[in-house]
């Protein structure tokens, strides 16, 4: 059961940093298929936040594997997982600002697509979500094996 | 589940999932800093715990969903005074099904166990127990919820400010032209 949970929490966190990456990837180029990528952001939205929830659902699991061996909060490793949940906080706001923001793009469009600006920061919105997924892997692989 | 076009209910899920998880990390986050943590999670079982989890997910997606389409979504940003008073009106139904949902499940086996056991007078005392300790129940967590679901409708009114601010920059032009 719990190799079952930890493979659910990883293949999770795979897809929400992998879709964030190409999305920023896509949206970088001079595209002229913004419908079809509005359509892949929004196939993106749905899984990610869906793959959020299991993320969460299954870390809990994963701590409760732990039991009462889990670590003292004032320990080396303890401080690790406080920040990790800081940032798992910082990441859900992160997210649900992208969502909002995908969300008044898709109500604008077609008149959305003409505006750079805008696509730029959506862009960077996807970046930003990239690159706290690697952050916080990267407290994950410190707990895991440091 | 009220009609709602594909925006409305990804919001909807996005604002389910983001607030499941953060009521979850609010809970878990405090109990870890008083090193009482391992012992709670080590006293629930997996499969319990993942149930709860997903219970909660589930209702709390209801629940948003009819919030968001009672609000409706707009890109001239939405009204804070009916998101708040929506957020606290579903957030206490949220408390009230989180309750009763568990109650109305344990109930059926339990009057079976009681009828096969007992007899039919013990079944009515069994229900009335139930009722008694549902309806008090439901209205503790509808005003814990109700409350719950107002701070949370609070952050939503500021993340949507944001994401219209990135989407929308004129709006910053705007606000900032205003005062």
């Amino acid at each position: 059961m719990s190799f079952l949970i930890r493979c659910v929490h990883v293949t999770a966190v795979s897809f929400i940093f992998g879709g964030a990456l190409l999305l920023f990837l896509a949206l970088g180029r001079r595209n002229r298929h913004l419908a079809a990528l509005l359509d892949l952001m929004r196939t993106y939205e749905w899984a990610s936040w869906a793959a959020i929830g299991l993320m969460v659902m299954t870390g809990v699991g994963n701590l409760g594997h732990f039991g009462e061996g889990l670590p003292n909060p004032d320990s080396g490793w303890g401080r690790k997982l406080t920040l990790k949940l800081v940032l798992v906080l910082f990441f859900l706001a992160l997210s649900t600002i992208r969502t909002f923001s995908f969300a008044l793009a898709s109500l604008e469009s077609p008149g959305f697509e003409a505006r750079r600006r805008a696509w730029s920061n959506l862009r960077g919105l996807y970046g930003a979500t990239a690159l706290f997924v690697a952050t916080i892997v990267g407290t994950a692989i410190s707990l895991a094996h440091f | 589940m009220p009609e709602m076009n594909p925006d409305e209910m990804l919001v909807a899920f996005a604002l389910a999932t983001f607030e499941t998880a953060l009521f979850t990390l609010a809970l878990l986050l405090p109990l870890f800093l008083a090193g009482s943590l391992g012992s709670s999670l080590a006293s629930l079982n997996t499969l319990a715990g993942l149930m709860v989890f997903a219970l909660l997910w589930v209702s709390t997606f209801y629940c948003m969903c009819r919030a968001v389409n009672e609000v409706g979504l707009s890109r001239e940003g939405v009204p804070v005074l009916l998101l708040l008073a929506k957020g606290a009106w579903w957030g206490g139904w949220n408390g009230v099904l989180l309750v009763t949902a568990p109650l109305c499940v344990a109930a059926l086996p339990a009057a079976l166990y009681v009828l096969l056991g007992w007899g039919v007078e013990d079944v009515g005392r069994l229900f009335f127990a139930i009722i008694l300790f549902g309806g008090f129940g439901s209205f503790v967590a509808y005003v814990i919820g109700g409350a719950v679901g107002f701070v949370a409708a609070l952050l939503t009114a500021a993340l949507w400010w944001i994401a219209g601010c990135l989407v929308q920059p004129e709006r910053l032009q705007e606000s900032s032209e205003g005062s």
